[in-house]
């Protein structure tokens, strides 16, 4: 049986497109902010992702305590001063005193890399989402569109882990806490942008074959 | 890219203009009758479909008292 309710009527896409700019605009303007505000912060603390190698880790633990109940600010006796480490559930958090101005750029260059992603995402998305509105979802270019939302989507996944592990690298470094210390900068790489990236390349593909249909039905008379 | 530009190539003429000329019939009052909007038509006589459906060829031949081939040629390869 045929649904024929829309999933998203011209009104909702109208409510959406209007969202979906406010949004992008947001995440742009609040990412450079956020950047900026970490340049100013040189010389003070800087915190980046890493993982602690399991010896060091037991060495710091011998109880075993169970560190996923909570953020638990680890014994300071293996580091150096003003540094600090901060185990959450699934991450690891060092924090460093004296930073430099590099290291706070990097540091902070995952969130700007996120907001121009989004900010990115939702320029192309907009066009899209007013064709719908307008009741012309097969307009040309939006199949380019939505294929570009995916590639924002994997560039982002895969770059914002990598700046995060880049400024870890680089805080490190200056620490001279590198895998000797049983230190190391963490680049995990998240299943779920790509995933997403996936779908939304169907919903691409989707499009550009319904630019195809819509092109044929053009001329029939 | 218009969309006679992403058309595959064809030599089928419509010969719509011919058989109105000779029923001494306007385009406006064929739509009348066939149930076609006059647009449609238009783009049909000035050779810019690229399909037909059966249910618009059975009304248009019945309203010019004709045969699909009295409608469509195909012109020779150049």
């Amino acid at each position: 049986m045929n649904d024929t309710r829309p999933y998203l009527s011209s009104g909702w896409a109208s409510l959406v497109t209007v969202l979906v700019v406010v949004v992008g605009v947001v995440a742009l303007v609040g990412s450079v902010a956020y950047w900026i505000n970490g340049l100013t912060h040189a010389q003070a603390n800087v915190t980046v992702s890493v993982q602690v190698q399991q010896p060091l880790a037991q060495a710091w633990n011998p109880q075993g305590t169970d560190w996923s109940s909570d953020s638990v600010l680890l014994p300071r006796t293996a580091l150096p001063d003003g540094v600090g480490l901060h185990v959450a559930p699934d991450s690891v958090a060092l924090t460093a005193w004296d930073s430099t101005l590099l290291e706070q750029a990097l540091a902070r260059v995952n969130v700007l890399v996120v907001g121009f992603g989004i900010a990115l995402g939702s320029w192309l998305l907009r066009p899209v989402l007013r064709s719908l509105e307008l009741g012309r979802p097969f307009d040309p270019g939006n199949a380019r569109r939505v294929a570009g939302v995916a590639l924002v989507i994997a560039a982002v996944g895969l770059l914002a882990p990598a700046c995060s592990a880049l400024a870890a690298t680089v805080v490190l470094s200056r620490l001279d806490l590198g895998d000797p210390a049983g230190v190391a900068a963490s680049w995990r790489l998240e299943l779920l942008p790509f995933l997403v990236m996936a779908l939304v390349l169907a919903v691409a593909e989707s499009f550009r074959r319904g630019e195809q249909m819509r092109e044929d039905v053009e001329g029939l008379v | 890219m218009s969309g006679d530009e992403s058309a595959e190539p064809h030599r089928v003429r419509c010969r719509l203009d011919v058989l109105l000329e000779e029923r001494s019939l306007t385009l406006t009052e064929l739509a009348d009758r066939v149930g076609v909007t006059v647009v449609n038509l238009s783009v049909l006589k000035n050779d810019r479909a690229r399909a037909v459906r059966f249910s618009t060829l059975t009304a248009l031949c019945d309203a010019l008292q004709c045969q699909p081939g009295d409608l469509f040629v195909v012109e020779p390869a150049p």
